[in-house]
């Protein structure tokens, strides 16, 4: 006897209408993580970050123990204490793509804005896993854009933004 | 005239479009063949650049919307309507223009490895799929059912999952200290990325991925997948 096909069973679409919910809600879950580790201090409280622009021409400059609410993402800060220039084409979730920083631009695919985070316990510098829209600060947290003209678009191959610095491929937890 | 042959032959109808079907050797028997119909695996090969043409050229216009990619519902349709190694044909010419070409900077071979085999998770899922009764339904039937949408979009869904953890996976392999922190990192990192690219791709395999397989199916273009002779 020949069974019917299980595209005639509606609990076969039900099964297929589970695994579409799992599946989204498991990304979502996994999003909603991630905002969990770059996660915020309590509101209103102002905290000091220091950040770090190397311009790749020889000239970095330093922002030491800026004052800002830590409810800010690094992007907010950054947009305060230098000239920011994004693409003008929207990102996911609403992130930006810094194009350019003091004026200084990226004049082809090859070279770009470097974000990078100072690993304390490593006292090294690693690249950001996340863009600077999705860094939230703590107190005492150093980060550094730099310019740069990578070999490739694996970070493994980037400089540290500070000359002879240690590098880490991410930082200890 | 090899009359005899069972290889697949093909033969043109002019109506007010050309329209190439791979015949069997019994019907080529009943219909003379046009001498200047190219053998089948010229047309193989012209179908997967027309598929790599659309390929590259909508992601080229789709480069302001990341992740939102018609590519990969085209790859899927390429293995559904003409055979796996079609499929994994448009995938691979594609990523092998668009890895290295590409104004978001080009991805290395060891990258370009895994965006490739990821890509062939699709041609895999249209292959796979056009052997289940479903594929049959849905060629056989008269009326569209909505259940096809549900079925199509769900593999749509878990081949981009599988193509998003293999992706994410390699992005961190040689960035962290084992495998499996590769993995847990690269799931969570580019987890936004790949809600997007997940929901994208189940609404494009759920509405146009049928659609174009039963406009195939009206234009006959569905007797050009593998079969064994």
């Amino acid at each position: 006897m020949s069974s019917a096909p299980p595209s005639r069973n509606p609990l076969f679409y039900v099964g297929l209408a589970a695994i579409i919910v799992i599946v989204v809600t498991a990304q979502v879950a996994a999003m909603y993580q991630l905002q969990n580790l770059f996660g915020a201090a309590p509101a209103q409280e102002r905290i000091p970050v220091n950040t770090l622009f190397n311009y790749g021409n020889g000239t970095s400059r330093w922002r030491n123990q800026t004052d800002v609410p830590s409810d800010w993402s690094f992007y907010k800060l950054t947009t305060t204490i230098a000239q920011t220039e994004t693409s003008p084409t929207t990102s996911v979730s609403g992130q930006h793509y810094v194009t350019g920083l003091d004026g200084v631009k990226s004049s082809g695919p090859y070279d770009y804005w470097t974000l990078w985070v100072f690993c304390q316990k490593d006292t090294a510098w690693a690249t950001s896993p996340v863009g600077a829209d999705l860094i939230k600060m703590k107190d005492g947290d150093a980060f550094a854009w730099y310019y740069q003209t990578p070999p490739s678009t694996n970070p493994a191959t980037w400089d540290p933004p500070v000359p002879g610095a240690l590098k880490v491929s991410r930082c200890s937890s | 005239m090899e009359t005899g042959s069972p290889l697949r032959h093909a033969r043109l109808h002019d109506f007010s479009r050309v329209v190439i079907v791979i015949s069997d050797a019994g019907n080529f028997a009943r219909c003379p063949m046009p001498d200047h119909v190219p053998p089948p695996v010229i047309v193989r090969i012209a179908i997967v650049a027309v598929f790599a043409a659309l390929a590259l050229a909508t992601n080229y216009a789709l480069i302001g919307i990341p992740n939102v990619k018609i590519m990969d519902a085209l790859v899927f349709l390429a293995a559904f309507l003409f055979g796996l190694k079609v499929g994994v044909a448009v995938g691979a010419s594609t990523w092998a223009v668009y890895g290295f070409i590409n104004p978001q900077g080009s991805a290395d071979l060891i990258l370009l490895s895994f965006l490739i085999t990821g890509e062939c998770f699709y041609a895999l899922a249209g292959a796979g799929l056009r052997k289940t009764t479903i594929a049959q339904d849905l060629l056989e039937s008269e009326r569209f059912q909505r259940g096809f949408s549900l079925v199509f979009g769900t593999v749509g869904l878990l081949a981009t999952l599988a193509y998003d953890v293999l992706t994410n996976f390699a992005s961190w392999l040689f960035l962290t200290t084992s495998p499996y922190d590769a993995l847990i990192v690269g799931l969570i990192t580019g987890a936004p990325f790949a809600l997007v690219h997940e929901i994208s791709n189940l609404v494009l395999f759920s509405t146009a991925a049928p659609a174009a397989i039963v406009a195939a199916k009206r234009f006959r273009l569905t007797q050009l997948t593998e079969t064994s002779p």
